[in-house]
């Protein structure tokens, strides 16, 4: 289990997949970019433009804080904080029979958070030969959890019974 | 001079005119070398005599001895010419004797010839009337040879006719009793591979019978499978494969796939 400062936990928390972490990775280095160069108003347009609503608003959220305001060196170091626990970050691989839905990657994240934690996010890939289920790699092990692997091992289990009722 | 010079007047004279003008014992030692002196030129003197005489003596025989060395040489030369005058003598009187001796060889020669060649004649003569004398016996004797051999022959051929006859008849009556045996056995084979192939085809039939029921077995159960994984696949609504995910991960958690 890897620790998080509690100052980044409103923004990392949200973060549900691979491609969101990697993306966050770069806002929060356009971000740290644009306030150290071109200002806050800049700073206000980035965060508005390219990010979004949700982690938009939590960052706001955290900027508003009284050790934030005008200490460029605390923002600094918060944004190099954020970058730090993305990178420790573990993916769960999930291979699933169709493309997956918000709603169905938050369920799946809530199931990540709560039984592995917030340092675990998911890495979803598409195989319709599986029919249902899913086939799980994780911290370099594998599992065939898949709809056409039961169905398989049922037949096969069941195949004296299943022929006895054709004949 | 010389003579003059032995004279021992001459010396006194010189001895004394020398003493007059040396004196004492100088005088003496003066007198000493020149006596000295004079004895050897006499010694000289009669050396040379000596070997004046000798000389001249040794001339005179050295031409003597030309003289005997040239003799010599001409006796030599005398007996050279008479030798090679004999010799060739010799030789001319050897060739014509060696030439009356090979004349009269020839004519020996020539006369055993031709009495060898008479003996052969008659030898040969004589043989070929022995050997024609010889032939007409022998014809009359191969004439009652064949005469006798014929009979042998008829006789021995009569015999072995009736033989072969014999062995004919047996050999038929054993080929027609081995071909019965053969006949019979062959027929047992036959029956007993008819049965063995009758047998072998049964199973033959039994296995591919089962053979192909097991690959029916397996196509039908392929195509359950299929059905059922396709079925399955599009019947299932996204809360049903969210359902099903969430299954298969909890699954995996109590199986421990997620424990490090």
């Amino acid at each position: 289990m890897i620790t998080i400062p509690d100052i980044c936990m409103p923004i990392v928390r949200n973060v549900r997949t691979k491609e969101e972490r990697d993306m966050l990775a770069e806002e929060m280095s356009e971000l740290e970019a644009t306030l150290f160069r071109s200002g806050q108003e800049a700073f206000e347009k980035v965060l508005s433009t390219r990010l979004s609503e949700r982690m938009a608003s939590a960052m706001r959220d955290i900027l508003g804080r009284q050790e934030f305001k005008n200490n460029s060196e605390n923002l600094r170091i918060f944004f190099h904080d954020v970058k730090n626990v993305l990178d420790t970050f573990v993916p769960l691989r999930l291979t699933i029979a169709v493309k997956p839905s918000e709603e169905m990657i938050d369920r799946l994240h809530e199931w990540v958070q709560k039984n592995l934690g917030i340092g675990v996010i998911l890495d979803i890939g598409y195989d319709g030969s599986i029919r249902g289920g899913a086939r799980i790699i994780f911290n370099g092990r594998y599992r065939e959890m898949t709809l056409a692997q039961m169905i398989t091992d049922t037949l096969a289990k069941e195949k004296t019974t299943v022929m006895g009722m054709i004949k | 001079m010389l003579s003059s010079f032995f004279d021992i007047n001459f010396i006194k004279s010189l001895i004394s005119s020398s003493v007059s003008v040396i004196p004492g014992s100088l005088a003496l030692l003066f007198l000493m070398v020149i006596t000295i002196v004079v004895i050897n030129v006499f010694l000289l003197a009669i050396f040379g005599l000596v070997g004046a005489a000798f000389l001249r003596r040794m001339h005179i025989a050295s031409g003597s001895l030309e003289q005997q060395k040239q003799q010599a040489h001409e006796k030599a030369e005398a007996l050279l010419e008479n030798a090679r005058k004999e010799s060739l003598r010799l030789v001319d009187g050897a060739g014509k004797k060696a030439g009356e001796v090979l004349a009269q060889t020839q004519v020996v020669k020539e006369a055993l010839e031709a009495q060898l060649t008479r003996a052969i004649q008659e030898f040969s003569q004589k043989e070929t009337d022995r050997v024609g004398h010889i032939g007409e016996e022998l014809v009359i004797a191969y004439r009652a040879m064949i005469e006798s051999s014929k009979q042998q022959y008829s006789d021995v051929a009569g015999a072995v006719t009736k033989e072969m006859a014999s062995d004919a008849q047996r050999s038929i009556k054993q080929f027609g009793e081995f071909l019965k045996d053969q006949t019979t056995h062959y027929e047992g084979t036959l029956k007993q591979q008819a049965q063995e192939g009758f047998m072998s085809a049964q199973k033959e039939i039994s296995d591919y019978k089962r053979e192909s029921l097991r690959h029916v077995e397996d196509a039908i159960y392929l195509i359950l499978n299929l059905v059922a994984k396709s079925v399955l696949g599009k019947v299932l609504s996204l809360e049903d494969q969210q359902d099903l995910i969430i299954h298969a991960l909890n699954e995996a958690k109590q199986q421990g796939f997620f424990e490090v």
